[in-house]
């Protein structure tokens, strides 16, 4: 009976873990750090962030330099300090559109895509380890771990790079919720 | 006694002279280095019209350049048009190694490349932010990108390249490498298209043209196997037309001649009762053949295939040699008698055939003068066989004797000419006054553009439409072919014409390897633009001196070492240069492909500006173009050749001379009037054969003067000569290839009612009259 009661209590926190998940926007404050493995130095950068899940990432920089980053399904878009647009990349660089949608996949933690491009395994209670799938990609992007918080969304993800370079996020959600602001939906209409 | 020595003495003679001919060919034929077997398409087509000056060059060019094979493995599901792929790689490593085989690119070769030549090669953006002046742009540029999601020092080593530089090169390259094609993303590590909701993995294939038929001959049925259910493999690409047009020219050829021999025999067979007079005509034809496939190897450095197709013809024509004389032989039964008889007629009858040819072969289409001499030696060595060799044969050997049917049927053919005697000079203007009505209302049909050259077969054309569908690419629409003394000055030139096509779709090899002028340009604009942010820059990312020194010692050593078409060799952008500079006559050529609207000033401008180094053209409309003048051209060869026959005719005939021209004329108004009625489209080539059948069709009338004691013998012969004749032409005209049908059909026509007419010109003597 004990059992019974414990595989039920088990599948409903899988549930609701699984319920958590399923949210559309995400925003919060992040601190990247690139670790440059030759020179042992690490570049740290912070800022806003605000994941869509259906139109893709925004990324609010304030240090070391004020601009923005949007990544979306056509291009990956840079706003100047003085508010010069540039599009850094688009689907028309197929090798870099594939590196973004595989970057973008993990911040909106899209299942589908993410299987397409990683191998999943995971290594502890909301630890899990992404292995790239794509041997040409592999040459730069080898895997990544990721730490899922209370919230359901990524509290920690690191990024290892073949030239033994890392990325690492650091996240801090401030809001979950599965409504799009208007707010949230213009940063994605430039 | 001394006459009869005199004359074996000089048959000897003549014998030993053609021997040694004959042995000197295959001598040559063997010691000399031989022409090797064109297949290209290019072959075929006129002299350009436009772009003379730039012939050949734009010809190798696009021999050069067309090895690629283009191929989209489709399927409902990615995994298994990714399991063929793979069998396909395997396939592929194992049996043709040293074959290039790509799907997507390695980027990080293109990554490794550029980080070499990052001061040299410098991106669009860059270069021009830097001439503005504008180096901050570029440092903050870097900076947004080191900070973002998508970083790049995953990529780039930032301690060395911290403007990122190697990052906008290869951002730019990779763009440029995969035509801008937005469709096409990698997947795994292949380039895989979605279209109408299937798989589509892009790969291509660099086949060296030598090796083209070794491997396409195991690599065709191979990709058969991989086609299923839920797989097909799509192949397009210059190769596999050059392939299948040897194989239907080589299969064409032998069912062409096959057919005729075949025929041929019949027809002997029923006429002599003997296979002997046969056996004798086609080794002749064999030899005859063999003497000038020898001497046309060894006097030209390639041959193309169409040759040997259109040369088929030659048996139909070299045959009526021997028929002459054998039929002549078999009523005389004494060769000295029927060399005396068919000698002159034969030698006349080749002569103007040889003019004919020699007509022929001013046009401007290449393949068609090694067709003229092909054919010129042949007939050469069939009238030295027939005449040398025959009498020596025929005093030996018995040859049958006509069929008494076949003599009967001529004779009571021959006596419905005499019918018409009274009224011939009526049917001629009556005749050619209903063909001429007849022309002019139904009108005639003509195709002079890329269409009557060549159509490919509709397999080959599914695949090219589905292969464009994929790729979904821009077509080029115009092409500038710039020259130069050197690779850096064809370079520095098409760097120049590149700022004039601004803002246009232009694939160019200065982007890929720029001129050595520009590499200084750019290591420069780093040295005095760039180069004084780097402190700051280094500041910004925290790195120290160490890092500073490096990066300076590692420009101070690019700036001694400059990118030359030679170090490319060994990088990935070989592949991409290779084919893509042609070299000829000491000076080296290249193409800047334009897509998309451009207004023509654009290109006028340029042909200005640099006149005598570029010719602009679109490919199809300078192909059209050439089509069209030289089927002008060929019409004027047409009549030059009729007036040159005609004044020999007028000159050897005198009084007979004008019904020659009558009927002659007139048969070539009714195969004008053929074409008109049963609508078969006029091109350059059946313009052409108009020229060599009256070369050959004039021949029945000379032995119709030449031999007026023997009308019906003539007539056997000429009529065994013209259904020989007719047998060849009508086997070319069933060929894959549409010029060699359109000559052969035209020649059909041209012979047979030339025939028909021919018995007329005895009507018109007046000496004797016809039998009865």
């Amino acid at each position: 009976m004990a059992r019974t009661l414990s595989i039920l209590v088990l599948v409903f926190c899988i549930s609701v873990y699984c319920y958590a998940l399923d949210f559309e926007t995400a925003s919060g404050q992040y601190v990247q750090e690139n670790y440059i493995a030759q020179s042992k130095q690490t570049l740290s950068s912070s800022g806003e962030f605000t994941v869509v899940k259906t139109l893709g990432i925004h990324w609010d920089n304030k240090s070391p330099m004020a601009y923005q980053t949007i990544m979306n399904d056509e291009h990956v878009l840079q706003i100047y300090p003085n508010g010069q647009k540039q599009i850094v990349s688009d689907n028309s660089n197929p090798y870099f559109s594939t590196v973004a949608n595989m970057i973008k996949s993990l911040f909106v933690l899209d299942d589908e895509a993410l299987s397409k491009y990683f191998n999943k395994t995971t290594l502890s209670q909301n630890k899990y380890k992404y292995t790239v799938k794509d041997n040409n990609i592999k040459k730069f992007l080898q895997s990544v771990e990721m730490i899922l918080g209370n919230s359901g969304y990524i509290e920690n993800m690191k990024i290892f790079y073949a030239n033994k370079n890392t990325t690492e996020y650091k996240l801090e959600v401030k809001n979950i919720s599965s409504n799009i602001s208007d707010k949230q939906k213009s940063y994605f209409e430039q | 006694m001394i006459n009869k020595k005199a004359i074996l003495n000089n048959r000897k003679l003549l014998v030993s002279i053609w021997l040694f001919i004959n042995i000197l060919a295959l001598v040559l034929f063997l010691c000399v280095d031989k022409a090797s077997i064109q297949t290209d398409m290019i072959s075929i087509i006129p002299r350009l019209a436009n772009s003379a000056d730039f012939e050949k060059p734009i010809r190798d060019y696009f021999t050069q350049s067309s090895t690629q094979i283009n191929i989209f493995i489709e399927s409902n599901n990615f995994d298994n048009a990714y399991t063929q792929y793979q069998a396909l790689q395997e396939y592929i490593n194992e049996h043709f190694p040293s074959l290039e085989m790509s799907s997507g690119y390695e980027v990080g070769e293109v990554m490794s490349f550029f980080d070499e030549y990052k001061y040299h090669f410098l991106s669009r953006n860059i270069a021009d932010e830097l001439l503005l002046d504008n180096a901050r742009s570029i440092s903050q540029a870097a900076i947004m990108n080191i900070f973002s999601p998508m970083s790049s020092v995953a990529f780039v080593d930032i301690q060395k390249d911290p403007f990122l530089l190697t990052h906008h090169k290869s951002m730019e390259i990779i763009d440029l490498l995969s035509m801008g094609n937005q469709s096409l993303q990698m997947r795994g590590d292949v380039l895989v298209s979605t279209f109408e909701g299937k798989e589509n993995i892009f790969l291509t294939l660099n086949i060296d043209s030598d090796n083209q038929d070794f491997f396409l001959d195991s690599f065709l049925p191979f990709v058969e196997s991989l086609n299923g259910e839920d797989v097909y493999v799509y192949m397009a690409g210059v190769p596999l037309h050059s392939y299948y047009s040897k194989k239907m020219a080589q299969r064409d050829i032998f069912i062409i001649s096959m057919l005729s021999l075949g025929m041929i025999f019949v027809l002997f067979f029923i006429t002599f009762r003997s296979v002997k007079p046969y056996i004798i005509s086609v080794v002749t034809i064999l030899t005859s053949s063999l003497f000038a496939y020898f001497m046309t190897s060894v006097l030209f450095d390639s041959i193309h295939i169409f040759t040997f197709v259109f040369g088929t013809s030659l048996i139909g024509i070299t045959i009526d040699y021997s028929i002459h004389f054998l039929s002549d032989f078999i009523y005389e039964k004494d060769s000295s008698k029927t060399l005396k008889s068919v000698g002159m007629p034969i030698v006349l009858a080749c002569f103007t055939t040889i003019i004919s040819y020699v007509f022929l072969s001013f046009s401007s289409v290449s393949i068609l003068k090694t067709l003229a001499l092909f054919s010129i030696l042949g007939m050469f060595n069939t009238i030295l066989t027939v005449l040398i060799i025959y009498p020596i044969i025929c005093g030996h050997i018995f040859m049958g004797n006509i069929n008494n049917i076949v003599a009967m049927l001529m004779t009571s053919l021959l006596c419905q000419y005499s019918r018409f005697k009274k009224y011939y000079k009526l049917g001629f203007v009556l005749a050619s006054l209903l063909s001429i009505g007849t022309i002019s209302i139904l009108g005639i049909k003509h195709n002079f553009t890329a269409n009557a050259l060549y159509q490919m077969p509709q397999s080959l054309e599914q695949n090219e439409i589905a292969i464009a569908k994929r790729l979904g690419s821009d077509s080029i629409s115009k092409m500038i072919f710039v020259g130069g003394q050197s690779v850096d000055d064809l370079l520095v030139k098409e760097e120049a014409i590149k700022t004039l096509l601004e803002g246009h779709k232009v694939l160019s090899i200065s982007s890929i390897l720029p001129s050595k002028q520009k590499q200084i340009a750019n290591i420069n604009l780093v040295q005095n633009a760039l180069l004084p942010y780097l402190d700051e820059q280094l500041k910004i990312l925290g790195f120290d001196s160490v890092v500073h020194d490096n990066i300076i010692a590692d420009f101070e050593k690019a700036k001694t070492k400059l990118l030359d078409i030679d170090i490319l060799t060994d990088s990935f952008l070989a592949s991409l240069v290779k084919g893509r500079i042609v070299e000829a006559d000491n000076r080296y050529y290249l193409a800047i492909m334009c897509s998309g609207e451009i207004e023509q000033s654009v290109f006028t401008n340029i042909s200005k500006q640099y006149a005598d180094d570029v010719v602009v053209f679109n490919m199809n409309e300078e192909i059209n173009t050439s089509i069209k003048l030289a089927t002008i051209e060929a019409i004027k060869f047409t009549a030059f050749a009729y007036i040159a026959i005609f004044i020999l005719i007028i000159i050897l005939f005198k009084s007979k001379s004008i019904a020659i021209i009558a009927i002659q004329s007139l048969s070539l108004l009714l195969t004008i009037l053929a074409h008109s009625i049963f609508r078969i489209e006029l091109n350059m080539f059946s313009v052409l054969a108009i020229i060599l059948s009256l070369g050959i069709s004039i021949d029945y009338i000379l032995f119709f003067i030449k031999q007026e004691d023997k009308k019906q013998v003539v007539f056997v012969s000429i009529l065994l000569s013209m259904l020989t004749t007719i047998l060849s032409f009508s086997t070319l005209s069933f060929s894959s290839f549409v010029p060699v049908r359109s000559f052969g059909l035209s020649l059909l026509f041209g012979v047979l009612f030339s025939f028909i007419l021919s018995p007329i010109v005895n009507v018109y003597s007046k000496s004797k009259s016809l039998p009865r």
